[in-house]
């Protein structure tokens, strides 16, 4: 197997604002996690920058890149096609 | 494979237990379940335990050895299985296969978890055992979480309101108040679970099961051996167990167990019924979405109408299709490893007829345990003397 870069512009499926956090997030939340659905054709968990209110399914979301633990995502405007 | 009958139940009460350590919260449950059979600790040919974090929460494993040295057992095979949630469900279901298959007359399934004694943050982690780690858990997700997604999806798609949710949390907490084995029975109004402390949005404490200590335990007997038995037979009529994704992105539609929906068929099948021949359910509404989600998966309810269902009294114990008139794990708690036996002493007493919450003419009983991110999934059809 081998790593393959892919695009991180996709679509938002679904997000939860996590309030209660397990031990290693203790300190953290509220956050927002959310599961992507990239254009390449993966499904991804991920997290969401940017206002709690401001996620709405099938928003159109790009990667702006990643931790040690996951990938972040910020809600992007509509694209043009 | 041979008629199996549900000879003997026992159970601990589903809540706290600070000063009973976990050999002993199990001991009383399986001597419950054996004495209740009218059998001797020496009749017992093989063990099944389920449990989930022990090892990661208070660092005790060979829990079915453990259980087996408390209650004095032969020397016979003790097994712990683990499927998340699903533990019980899977202990049950191996105990039934080795009397069904010929292996032994008498196996016992125990259930048993401790987890009121450490921090939510602890017990969260532990729970996290059941995600896929490596894509899932980086992300900060939690169990409430990942229901959390599944309500928004249903929401969008079903138009399924807060109102119709809390309906479920209010049925199950109301029967709750009557089951002498749930601790978080409780009367609710929906202003109440509406305005409780937020635990992911959308969901609410009350919509989440509470952590509990507790176990239980059934005593499963060939029916050919089971004729001399002082309980009323409660026969197996179907055991079912399937595998879905431990990966998010493995289940293509976020509101929907694949795991549950295949379970369900197959139970089906094996009973020889469908689903509108079963009287009540006892399924795994770990929290409030996850009973409405549930009900459509096993066919019980139509597919996006289960806020209907619930918002129009229909599941309640009185109602057309009723769901968890034990209280479920809303009202009982989730004591993870006892929760799919739990729900079997549920079904049995009602096919007994000795149910506080009694489904009248209850004669055929359906239980659904769901492991983690619904990795595998338990169906078993119950059948009463009537059935």
């Amino acid at each position: 197997m081998v790593e393959a870069p892919v695009s991180g512009i996709g679509r938002l499926v679904a997000w939860t604002v996590i309030r209660r956090a397990p031990t290693s997030f203790k300190g953290r939340s509220p956050y927002v996690v959310i599961v992507v659905d990239l254009d390449c054709g993966l499904r991804v968990t991920g997290r969401g920058n940017g206002e709690i209110d401001s996620f709405t399914a099938g928003a159109p979301m790009r990667c702006t890149g990643r931790d040690e633990d996951t990938a972040f995502f910020d809600v992007t405007r509509e694209r043009q096609t | 494979m041979r008629d199996v009958i549900v000879a003997g139940i026992g159970s601990t009460v589903f809540g706290k237990h600070p000063d009973v350590d976990i050999q002993t919260l199990g001991v009383r449950a399986a001597s419950a379940a054996i004495a209740d059979a009218g059998l001797s600790r020496s009749d017992v040919g093989a063990l099944y335990l389920g449990n989930f974090v022990a090892g990661p929460l208070i660092g005790q494993e060979v829990l079915a050895g453990l259980v087996a040295d408390g209650l004095g057992l032969p020397q016979i095979p003790c097994t712990k299985v683990e499927g998340a949630c699903a533990s019980g469900g899977i202990a049950f279901r191996h105990a039934y296969l080795a009397v069904a298959n010929g292996m032994c007359d008498v196996a016992i399934a125990v259930g048993v978890e401790k987890m009121t004694s450490a921090d939510t943050a602890s017990v969260t982690a532990a729970l996290n055992c059941a995600l896929d780690n490596r894509s899932d858990g980086g992300s900060g997700l939690t169990f409430p979480g990942l229901f959390g997604l599944a309500w928004r999806v249903h929401e969008d798609r079903y138009g399924t309101t807060r109102e119709q949710v809390s309906a479920v949390v209010r049925k199950n907490k109301g029967n709750g108040l009557l089951n002498p084995l749930a601790q978080m029975g409780a009367t609710l109004t929906d202003e109440m679970i509406a305005a409780s402390v937020p635990i992911c949005d959308p969901l609410r404490l009350f919509d989440c099961c509470p952590a509990s200590d507790g176990a239980a335990a059934v005593v499963l007997v060939a029916a050919e051996r089971a004729r001399s038995l002082q309980q009323p037979p409660v026969r197996v009529l179907a055991s079912a167990q399937t595998r879905g994704s431990a990966r998010i992105a493995g289940h293509p539609d976020l509101c929907t167990f694949e795991a549950t929906i295949s379970a369900a068929r197959l139970a089906y099948k094996q009973a020889g019924i469908e689903a509108s021949d079963v009287d009540f359910v006892e399924l795994h509404d770990c929290f409030s979405i996850a009973e409405i989600i549930d009900a459509e998966d096993l066919g019980y309810v139509p597919r996006g109408k289960g806020g209907i269902f619930a918002r129009e009294g229909r599941t309640a114990v009185g109602g057309d299709r009723p769901i968890n008139p034990s209280g479920g794990l809303l009202s009982k708690g989730h004591p993870v490893g006892a929760t799919g036996i739990g729900q079997i002493f549920e079904a049995v007493l009602q096919l007994r007829g000795a149910h506080p919450n009694q489904v009248s003419s209850a004669r055929i009983g359906l239980t659904h345990n769901l492991g983690g991110t619904g990795v595998a999934c338990i169906v078993n059809i119950l059948g009463g003397p009537d059935a």
